[in-house]
């Protein structure tokens, strides 16, 4: 029996990512409120733009998740009454919630599906058959969880399943941690998190120092399943969710560009489907990181930590967003992001574009004075480009 | 009154029993952050001891079950009802659905570490028939006071010994020392940053990492019994014997003001978060 397509769930800090999201292929997209989530650093939306997002986002046949997932203290009791009122009131179609207390209110006052964070690090069938019987609708599973688990899980318990197919991963199980509050006096489980995971440390045996060619670190790939995607449509999964509320608009188009043409491409025609290297080298350039299927086979090994010292250097691959084309004259308004120049090779891709090379030739500002060069982040420049392009499409490094 | 609860190991449980009024036994393969485990064999032999000396066994079940787990953990369950133990710590939520489905009769202890922070969330599961929240160590003093109001939650609360921050399924130690071509059979591991060491260990289950410093809630404990907290732990991982028990001796018998004894014997002691508030929003002007 073929099983229903996937929905696809995006991060979402912002409005702008919102909408990127959701018009390259997001089914569903999941954000921070301004209250109670885990991402206390991120931008966060405030109640009007959490209205706007959802309005986008039923306007385009989307939905909007919101995290209510902090491990709640005594003080904030009085507020999430009100609080998943007020989501309720805008339009927020789920919310992500790990503390039961919340589970309870939401189910008393509210008509809210519920969602179980992966901060319950929920990895079992009888777990799963608990969270249903207290209305829960869907279980983001922790990323431990295995094939068998999850296969397991689909098998014996009628709930939706959500498992991360892409991003970074906790060096622990999610809601174990707490070496940020102890070593920076910020809360991991109340969105402070420090990560310092990805710090250096020295080991020590009962001899002394173990010294490798690198620190010791508790630092690990990040997750990609791409090479797994199709074994995990069949298996039944019901929603895909990319990590990353911290990460750029560039990010989120890219790999909800990727992971939707690939959904798409295996769903439709599975018989002709053939794994895309391509694919696979723009997932990677884009976080500069490596990359590990994880737990989903085996258990991680050493092949998924990250002992390479060195911090990620941000990605300067994003060029431009298309802000408007003439057709007649095949201009491309363009706000740039990175710096580029005439007689650079650039690929454009887009929701509605496949993606295609071109070289740069003159660049105009918004005066149509000639430019050399686009240095200045958002500046509005034109250039020409002879195939179609439309609003939202990125402009990017061809590699 | 507030009872003196001990993790004990296999070596320091004979010597440790006349000094508490119950002990947590990890239970081999099912539990994590505990100072030692045992078999299930090992724990049948010990409750009938413990009980005959008037000491309560309970036993930590609070690792992440995964599926392949599901099976030895329902037997351990029902081993664990019949020989009527006075509780299971948990952390797996298969553990409160096998209370339901087994009607297993054994007193639950909602023991998901670092999320036992607030009173609302000791209520639900009190209502769900769970009789004790093992209280999160990153909460401090007051919010602890204010939970011992709101909740009729039998509470147990960390009073000393290392805290555990870090459970992972990854082997992080011996990846470290596979990566590098490490060769090392140490027994005991540390880590070292910016002056301080922390203890962390690596089994079959994975690794886990500890505090840098020593919990050292002596003088706190009237205060934790003026609020009726049921149960204050003792843990006696990374602690000598000869030391951990006169630690023991000093709170079973309520030597309140013999603090500087415990500071005395390590360096390292400290009062946790008991008087120090986490970050949870980072101000704009403190974003990197």
């Amino acid at each position: 029996m073929k099983k229903n397509k996937p929905e696809l769930l995006a991060p979402a800090g912002d409005l702008e990512r919102l909408k990127i999201a959701i018009l390259y292929g997001a089914n569903a997209v999941y954000v921070g409120g301004p209250s109670l989530g885990l991402r206390a650093n991120a931008i966060n939306f405030t109640f009007e733009e959490l209205k706007e997002g959802c309005q986008f986002a039923h306007i385009h046949n989307a939905r909007v998740h919101v995290t209510v997932n902090i491990a709640l203290h005594n003080k904030e009791i009085i507020e999430v009454k009100d609080y998943l009122l007020k989501l309720e009131e805008l339009g927020v179609d789920a919310i992500i919630v790990s503390d039961p207390a919340i589970i309870a209110l939401a189910r008393e006052y509210t008509n809210l599906e519920i969602h179980l964070s992966t901060q319950q690090s929920t990895l079992n069938a009888m777990a799963c058959k608990y969270w249903k019987g207290e209305g829960v609708k869907r279980i983001v599973l922790g990323r431990e969880a295995s094939k068998e688990d999850i296969q397991n899980i689909i098998d014996t318990v009628d709930i939706d399943v959500e498992c991360f197919i892409h991003g970074a991963m906790c060096a622990s199980y999610s809601g174990r941690c707490v070496l940020s509050n102890f070593l920076t006096a910020r809360d991991s489980n109340r969105g402070g998190c420090s990560q310092i995971c990805r710090w250096d440390f020295d080991l020590y045996g009962d001899h002394g120092i173990l010294k490798g060619e690198k620190d010791f670190t508790f630092c690990t790939k990040d997750l990609s399943m791409l090479s797994v995607l199709p074994m995990m449509i069949d298996m039944g999964i019901t929603s895909f969710k990319i990590e990353g509320r911290m990460r750029s608009v560039y990010y989120v188009a890219t790999i909800v560009d990727i992971y939707r043409r690939a959904i798409d491409a295996y769903f439709d025609n599975p018989i002709s489907y053939t794994y895309n290297e391509q694919y696979e080298r723009i997932l990677n350039q884009c976080a500069n990181r490596e990359t590990a299927v994880q737990f989903f086979l085996k258990d991680a090994d050493v092949s998924t930590q990250y002992y390479n010292g060195r911090e990620e250097v941000s990605n300067q691959d994003f060029l431009g967003i298309v802000l408007a084309y003439d057709e007649n004259t095949h201009m491309a308004t363009v706000e740039q992001r990175n710096y580029f120049k005439i007689g650079d090779s650039v690929q454009v891709f887009g929701p509605n574009t496949d993606s295609f090379s071109f070289v740069i030739g003159q660049i105009y500002d918004e005066e149509a004075k000639p430019l050399d060069v686009a240095r200045h982040p958002k500046q509005i420049v034109s250039f020409q480009i002879d195939m179609h392009v439309y609003p939202y499409d990125m402009i990017r490094v061809q590699r | 009154m507030t009872k003196i609860m001990i993790l004990p190991t296999k070596k320091n449980i004979q010597d440790i029993l006349a000094y508490c009024d119950s002990i947590v036994l990890g239970l081999q393969d099912m539990c994590v952050n505990m100072p030692d485990t045992f078999t299930i064999e090992d724990i049948q032999k010990l409750v009938p001891i413990c009980k005959k000396m008037g000491k309560q066994v309970f036993v930590s079940l609070n690792k992440n079950m995964h599926t392949k787990d599901l099976n030895d953990l329902k037997g351990f369950l029902y081993v664990l009802d019949t020989l009527h133990i006075d509780g299971i710590f948990y952390y797996d939520i298969s553990i409160a659905q096998y209370k339901i489905e087994m009607d297993l009769t054994v007193p639950l202890v909602w023991s998901q570490e670092h999320l036992t922070t607030n009173y609302a969330t000791m209520n639900y599961w009190h209502s769900k028939g769970v009789s004790y929240t093992y209280v999160s160590s990153e909460i401090t003093l007051n919010e602890i006071e204010n939970i011992g109001i709101e909740t009729s939650m039998k509470l147990i609360v960390p009073i000393f010994g290392y805290l555990p921050m870090f459970v992972s399924k990854r082997n992080l130690i011996n990846n470290y020392k596979k990566y590098f071509d490490i060769e090392d059979d140490s027994k005991y591991y540390t880590l070292y940053k910016e002056g301080r060491f922390y203890p962390i260990d690596n089994t079959h289950l994975g690794t886990v990492v500890y505090s840098s410093s020593i919990l050292n809630g002596l003088s706190e404990l009237k205060r934790f019994e003026k609020i009726d907290v049921a149960y204050v732990t003792l843990n006696s991982y990374r602690i000598p014997d000869d030391k951990f028990i006169e630690i023991a001796k000093l709170f079973y018998n309520r030597e309140y003001h013999s603090e500087s004894v415990i500071e005395k014997m390590f360096p390292n002691t400290d009062k946790g978060f008991l008087y120090k508030e986490t970050v949870y929003r980072v101000k704009k002007n403190e974003e990197k």
